[in-house]
């Protein structure tokens, strides 16, 4: 009698003549299978730990690298400037995901006798350090920033030459310094520089009044007047120089917050 | 059973060997790279560079303020000066005179009353016909040192009252002072200013320096010293023990 066999039972019949064989080929390929992925894990995690590492040291090279740079002249100072600010960009470039997971091995920080979370706050803790680290360079940058602006008026009202101003000029001279008192007032600043920009502002409308006191002490002809308000005009400029004592006050203290955001982060 | 153990205890060592620890330090940075970040960040200012180089612009007076202050300035010139002295003189000769002594009366009043020359003491020297404060002469050379020892015949002299000129010099001037080109008119002033200089108390004074104008009271007779003839009192000479007057 020809008994027509079915493929499941030949497999069966098959399995239970080879199971043993079959259950050691399924353990070991479950076993490589577990090394891969260990040796992977180790890998990922690894890779995860450096980049921390990197992020830390790429921040810290660009930000030493930028401000190392000279800055003796007008030219050399605005290059400087853009690279710091190139710099304050770049760190925060995929700061958003810096401290993701590989889905694959995010389960892992779970394992709590491996201590993986310990690298993943570390990752969070480097974060946050070069965020507010990067935070007061930016204030910094803002304020320099503003400083230059304001810098970049003034020289519209400095005066061109050392010569005898005529009194035909005058007027034009006073046009300048409203010029530039309205450019400053519209101009928006920094919440740093806001109070030294008040000043660059009441600074400028003292010169303002005491040209417009040259001037009409000159319409009336009146010497004594005159030569008061040529008195006053010299101290309205001298008063000038208070700005960079209050802004360097000002710039100084942001500096050290960010000295010591930079300590803490670069350790 | 021990499948499990064996992949447990793979993870483990192969996830333990990929922690990294990191090591704390301390965060503070030292004062020399505190100063570093300050001074590379400052280095970025330029506000303090521009406001410092902005100084108030010079003003050139108007023209109704020069006018005002040239007004004053002769108002107050005009009350600056002083009450005018007159100094009286009496002129004479001795020996032989072959100049003309017309002239020489009228040159050498004209010479004490120069607006360039003592006048600017604010004194006027009037010529008066006898007993003149001092006595201008005009002497023949050869009589000169017979107003003193101390008087030579070659040069003009001052003894007391009596301011004495040289007739060869009032003719001729000196071989030095001709050489140096000085014309015979500022000769004749400067020799009676200077003769009448030491009637007012001066001594002989030296060339100031090279190029300068030389003090009227020089002995420009016999050397300039590399000044400048001058027959005129100096500013620094407008003083006068005789009379007074004050150096300014």
């Amino acid at each position: 009698m020809n008994i027509h066999k079915s493929p499941i039972s030949a497999l069966t019949r098959a399995f239970s003549q080879h199971k043993k064989a079959l259950m050691v080929i399924s353990l070991l390929v479950l076993a490589v299978s577990l090394i891969a992925y260990c040796f992977w894990s180790k890998q990922a995690w690894e890779g995860y730990s450096h980049s921390t590492r990197q992020r830390s040291e790429s921040a810290r090279n660009a930000i030493d690298a930028a401000l190392a740079l000279p800055a003796s002249n007008d030219e050399q100072r605005k290059l400087k400037y853009d690279t710091v600010v190139t710099a304050s960009s770049d760190i925060t470039k995929g700061e958003d995901s810096a401290c993701n997971l590989n889905p694959l091995i995010q389960w892992q920080r779970s394992l709590g006798f491996l201590n993986l979370a310990t690298i993943v706050n570390d990752c969070n803790t480097e974060k946050e350090k070069l965020g507010a680290l990067n935070g007061d360079l930016k204030k910094v940058i803002a304020y320099i920033g503003d400083e230059q602006a304001v810098a970049s008026l003034l020289e519209n009202v400095k005066p061109k030459s050392s010569d005898l101003l005529v009194d035909s000029s005058w007027a034009d001279q006073l046009k300048l310094w409203e010029s530039f008192s309205a450019t400053i007032g519209a101009r928006k600043v920094s919440s740093e520089f806001t109070a030294t920009k008040a000043l660059v502002q009441e600074r400028s409308s003292v010169v303002e009044a005491a040209w417009r006191e040259v001037i009409a002490a000159h319409g009336a002809k009146d010497k004594s007047r005159y030569l008061k308000s040529q008195t006053a005009l010299v101290s309205s400029y001298a008063a000038l120089n208070t700005i960079p004592d209050m802004s360097n006050r000002y710039l100084l203290n942001l500096i050290s917050s960010f000295r010591n955001l930079y300590g803490q982060a670069f350790k | 059973m021990r499948l499990k153990f064996f992949i447990t205890g793979s993870m483990i060592l192969s996830v333990a060997t990929g922690l990294v620890i990191s090591t704390q330090f301390s965060s503070a940075l030292t004062s020399e790279q505190s100063s570093k970040i300050d001074s590379e960040v400052i280095s970025m200012q330029t506000l303090p560079t521009t406001i410092k180089a902005i100084e108030a612009p010079k003003l050139a007076d108007p023209e109704w303020l020069k006018q005002q202050n040239a007004a004053e300035a002769a108002a107050a010139q005009k009350n600056k000066e002083p009450a005018t002295r007159v100094v009286t003189y009496d002129v004479s000769s001795k020996g032989l005179i072959t100049a003309n002594f017309t002239e020489f009366k009228t040159l050498a009043n004209a010479s004490l009353n120069d607006a360039r020359g003592w006048a600017r003491m604010g004194i006027v020297f009037r010529e008066v016909s006898s007993g003149g404060m001092f006595t201008l002469v005009l002497s023949e050379a050869g009589q000169v040192s017979s107003f003193s020892s101390g008087c030579g015949v070659e040069y003009s002299c001052r003894v007391g009252r009596n301011v004495i000129i040289n007739q060869d010099r009032w003719i001729g001037a000196t071989a030095s002072w001709n050489q140096a080109g000085g014309s015979l008119r500022d000769y004749r002033h400067m020799v009676v200013n200077h003769e009448t200089g030491h009637w007012l108390g001066h001594d002989h004074e030296s060339c100031g320096g090279t190029g300068q104008a030389a003090p009227v009271m020089q002995q420009q007779s016999i050397s300039l010293q590399g000044c400048r003839f001058n027959p005129w009192a100096l500013d620094s000479e407008l003083w006068s023990t005789t009379l007074g007057i004050k150096r300014s």
